[in-house]
C-alpha cells in the first residue's frame, strides 16, 4: 500500500494525468466567462461570487465538501465501471436504490448500539445499489442488452419505486412533503460540525477512492477489470471470464453509487426526501470526466464540482447573473475533457510523448 | 507548454480581479434601507406561477416601497436548510422570506438556531415566535372551479363530451394541495353529485412532459374539464388541454392568456400580494409573528376567468356569482377533508 502511494504521487508529479483535465477545466473557465459576457455579464463578478462563497466563509468550506461528498462517490462509482470499459449511465438509479436500502434499514428502531446500526444502514445502502447496478450487468452479459439503455431506463424506474414508496407505504405520519420518518439516532452519520450537513461521509469517500485505486492496480481480479476494460476478446482468450468481471463490476459500481445515497439520507438530510438529487448521478459522469477516470483524480474533480455549486448559492444571492451559468461550465469541462485532441491541438501537446 | 502556462496566468489574474471585483460590488445602500431576502421553492423562476408571483410581489415592494432583495433558488429539498443558513449568517437581511409548505422542516430547524431573525412563510402552518405563517384557504381557491367543472361536463359547452368525468392533477401530494383537491371535488359535487372526480399527481413541479401524459390520460378516461395543480407541470396539461380539444383550469397566478380557447378559468392566488403585503408590514414597523389565513372573503383566493375566450352559458355564470356570494357571506363553507366530502355533498346541495 505504501509503495503503491508513492508510485502515485510520483505520476501526479511527472504531471502525466493532470494536464489535460486542468487545461480543460481553464479553458471552460475562460470559454464560459466569454460566453457571459457575451450575454451582458461581467465574468470577473461571477467567478469573484464563486469564490467568495465558496471559500469566504467556514459555510462555504464546509457546503463545498457537502456537494463534493455525493459526487465523489457517483464519480467513482463511474470511473470503476468505465475501468471494465462498461458506460454505467445508470449511477442516478442505483444511488436511489441505496439510499431507499438505507433509509429502510436507517429508519428501523432495531435497539442496536450505533456501532452496529450505523454500519448496518451503510451497508445496507451499499447492497441495494449493488444489486441494482447488478441487474444491468447481468442483462447485459446473458441477453446483450446495452448496458447505457438499460441504466437510463433503470434510472426511471428506481426514481419511479421511490416516489411511489415515499408517497405511500413508506411515507412519515403527518409530513407535509413526500419523506420518510428520520432515520433513528443510532443510524445517524455523526456530523463534522453540528450546524452545518456535512458529515463524516467525506471521509469514507476519500477513503473509497484511495481503495479502489488500490484495488485496480494491486489486486488480481483489479488486473482482470482493466484487462477486460482493454481488451475483452484477449482476456477471454487468456482465461478470464469476462461475464464474471462484468456483473462484478456493475455490482461494485452501484454499491458504490449506492454509498452516494446512503450519505444524503444518513448524513445531509437525515431522512429519505423524494427527489433529493440534483442529479448527483449525471453529474459523476462530469466528476469523472475531470478526473480523467483516475479513482484519486476523482477526490479533486469532485471537490472541484462542489466549490462550483456551492459557489452558485452566492452568485444567485449576490449577482444578477443567473446561476445557470454554473451548470453551463460544468457542461464546457466535461466538452473539453472529451475532446482531448482538442486541447492537445491548442497546447501543442504530443499525446503519445507524455503518456509514454 | 507555453500556452499552459499563459493560461495559468490568466488564471491568477482572474482570480486577483475577482477579489477586486467583489469588492466594488459591495452594496452601497444607506441605513434606512430595508433588505429582505427571499427564498424560492424547487419548482424555481420561470413556472409562471407560485415562484414567479413571489417574485413579482417582491419586485413591486422593491419600486414602491425602496427596499433591496436578493434570492435564492434551492434546486432540491436538500438545499432549503443551507440556503436558510446562508441568508441568516449573513445577517444583513430584515426580513427572509420563504415559500412553500414542504420549507416547513427546515425552517423549523433554522427559525430556532435564529430567534431575532424575522421570517415570513408563505403557505405554512407554522406556530413560531419569529416567523409570520401567511396561508390561503386552497379549498376555497379550487371550489369555484370546481363548480364550473362540474356544470360544464354536464352542459352543452361546444368542447365537452358526453361523459360525466372531470380530473384533477397535483404537482406533489401535500396537504395544502389535498385541500385543493378537496374543494375541486366538493365544488362539482356541490352541483353535480354524480360526477367522477379522476386523480393524478405528477410528483413534481417542473416536469411538464409528466403533466402532459398525465392529462392526456386522463382526457382520454372521458374527462373533458382537469384542474391544474403542479406549479411548471401545469404547463404540459394545458398543452394536452388543446390538443384533446378539451378544457383546463390553471392555477395561482392567472394563466388564461396561454391558452385563451382551452383554459377556461384560473383557480387564483393573489401569492404576489401576500408576499408584498409582508413586506409591506416590515416596512410600516406592523409585522408580527403568527399565524394568518385568508380566503375568498379576504380576496385572497378567487375565480379568474378574464382573458379566456371560453363563453360559459348564462345559468352557470349565474350559479359561479351565486355560489360565490354565498362562500362570502359565510352561509356555505367548503369541506377541508376528503374524509368530510361525502357528509358535506349530502348536507348541501346547490339549487336545493
Amino acid at each position: 500500500m505504501k509503495t503503491f502511494l508513492k508510485n502515485q504521487w510520483a505520476r501526479l508529479r511527472r504531471l502525466e494525468e493532470p494536464v489535460l483535465p486542468l487545461a480543460a477545466f481553464l479553458m471552460s473557465l475562460i470559454l464560459s466567462g466569454i460566453i457571459m459576457a457575451l450575454c451582458g455579464y461581467n465574468p470577473f463578478e461571477a467567478y469573484g461570487a464563486i469564490l467568495v462563497g465558496a471559500f469566504g466563509s467556514l459555510r462555504g468550506i464546509v457546503n463545498t465538501f457537502v456537494q463534493a461528498t455525493p459526487l465523489i462517490f457517483t464519480g467513482l462509482a463511474y470511473t470503476f465501471a468505465k475501468k471494465a470499459s462498461l458506460i454505467n449511465l445508470g449511477v442516478e438509479g442505483q444511488m436511489y436504490m441505496g439510499a431507499l436500502g438505507t433509509a429502510l434499514i436507517g429508519t428501523l428502531n432495531l435497539g442496536l448500539p450505533a456501532c452496529l446500526h450505523l454500519p448496518l444502514a451503510i451497508l445496507a445502502g451499499f447492497l441495494f445499489g449493488a444489486l441494482y447496478g447488478g441487474i444491468i450487468g447481468f442483462l447485459k452479459v446473458r441477453f446483450g442488452s446495452n448496458e447505457v439503455v438499460a441504466g437510463v431506463m433503470m434510472n426511471t424506474i428506481a426514481t419511479c419505486i421511490v416516489g411511489y414508496l415515499l408517497n405511500g407505504p413508506l411515507l412519515a405520519e403527518g409530513s407535509v412533503s413526500a419523506q420518510t420518518e428520520r432515520v433513528a439516532e443510532t443510524a445517524q452519520l455523526p456530523r463534522v460540525f453540528s450546524q452545518y450537513q456535512l458529515s463524516y461521509a467525506i471521509f469514507l469517500a476519500i477513503a473509497a477512492c484511495i481503495f479502489v485505486a488500490w484495488f485496480l492496480n494491486r489486486t488480481t481480479f483489479g488486473y482482470e477489470l482493466r484487462a477486460v476494460g482493454i481488451n475483452a476478446k484477449a482476456s477471454e482468450t487468456a482465461g478470464i471470464s469476462i461475464a464474471k468481471v462484468m456483473i462484478i463490476a456493475m455490482c461494485v459500481s452501484g454499491g458504490i453509487a449506492g454509498l452516494a445515497g446512503a450519505n444524503q439520507v444518513l448524513g445531509v438530510d437525515r431522512r429519505l426526501i423524494n427527489n433529493f438529487s440534483p442529479g448527483y448521478g449525471f453529474n459523476g459522469i462530469a466528476v469523472a470526466a475531470l478526473a480523467s477516470d483516475h479513482p484519486i483524480g476523482v477526490i479533486l474533480a469532485g471537490t472541484v464540482f462542489g466549490l462550483l455549486s456551492t459557489g452558485a448559492t452566492e452568485l444567485n444571492r449576490t449577482t444578477s447573473v443567473p446561476v445557470e451559468f454554473v451548470g453551463v461550465i460544468q457542461a464546457m469541462v466535461v466538452i473539453f475533457v472529451a475532446a482531448p485532441l482538442l486541447i492537445r491541438d491548442i497546447l501543442h501537446i504530443d499525446g503519445k510523448r507524455r503518456n509514454k | 507548454m507555453k500556452k499552459f502556462a499563459a493560461l495559468l496566468l490568466a488564471l491568477v489574474m482572474l482570480v486577483t480581479l475577482c477579489a477586486c471585483g467583489s469588492k466594488d460590488n459591495a452594496k452601497n445602500d444607506d441605513n434606512k434601507t430595508m433588505k429582505v431576502g427571499l427564498i424560492l421553492g424547487t419548482g424555481g423562476l420561470g413556472d409562471k406561477n407560485f415562484n414567479d408571483m413571489a417574485y413579482a410581489g417582491m419586485q413591486t415592494a422593491q419600486t414602491e416601497l425602496g427596499i433591496t432583495f436578493d434570492y435564492l433558488e434551492p434546486e432540491t429539498i436538500s438545499d432549503y436548510v443551507p440556503n436558510l443558513r446562508t441568508m441568516c449568517e449573513a445577517g444583513d437581511y430584515d426580513l427572509i422570506v420563504c415559500l412553500g409548505s414542504d420549507m416547513s422542516d427546515a425552517l423549523t430547524e433554522v427559525a430556532a438556531d435564529f430567534p431575532n431573525q424575522k421570517f415570513s412563510h408563505v403557505d405554512s402552518s407554522l406556530k413560531l415566535d419569529n416567523v409570520s405563517a401567511v396561508a390561503t384557504k386552497w379549498q376555497e381557491q379550487t371550489f369555484l372551479t370546481g363548480v364550473l367543472a362540474g356544470l360544464g361536463t354536464i352542459s352543452d359547452m361546444p368542447l365537452a363530451n358526453q361523459e360525466n368525468v372531470i380530473g384533477v392533477i397535483l404537482g406533489q401530494e401535500n396537504p395544502a394541495l389535498r385541500k385543493g383537491v378537496v374543494g375541486y371535488i366538493a365544488g362539482a359535487k356541490y352541483v353535480n353529485p354524480d360526477v367522477t372526480v379522476l386523480e393524478g399527481n405528477v410528483d413534481s413541479f417542473n416536469d411538464p412532459g409528466k403533466g402532459k401524459e398525465f392529462a392526456l390520460s386522463m382526457y382520454n378516461q372521458g374527462a373533458d374539464f382537469i384542474q391544474a395543480i403542479a406549479g411548471a407541470s401545469g404547463m404540459g396539461i394545458y398543452n394536452a388541454s388543446v390538443e384533446a380539444n378539451r378544457y383546463s383550469f390553471g392555477v395561482g397566478a392567472n394563466i388564461n392568456y396561454l391558452e385563451p380557447d382551452h383554459i377556461a378559468a384560473t383557480a387564483a392566488r393573489k401569492v404576489n400580494e401576500m408576499v408584498y403585503n409582508e413586506v409591506k408590514a416590515l416596512v410600516d414597523g406592523t409585522w408580527t409573528a403568527g399565524y394568518k389565513i385568508s380566503g375568498i372573503a379576504e380576496g385572497a383566493v378567487g375565480y379568474d376567468a378574464s382573458e379566456s375566450n371560453v363563453v360559459l352559458p348564462e345559468n352557470i355564470q349565474k350559479a359561479l356569482t351565486e355560489i360565490e356570494k354565498r362562500i362570502v357571506d359565510g352561509t356555505l363553507v367548503p369541506p377541508e377533508s376528503m374524509d368530510e366530502i361525502d357528509a358535506w355533498v349530502a348536507a348541501n346541495q346547490y339549487g336545493k
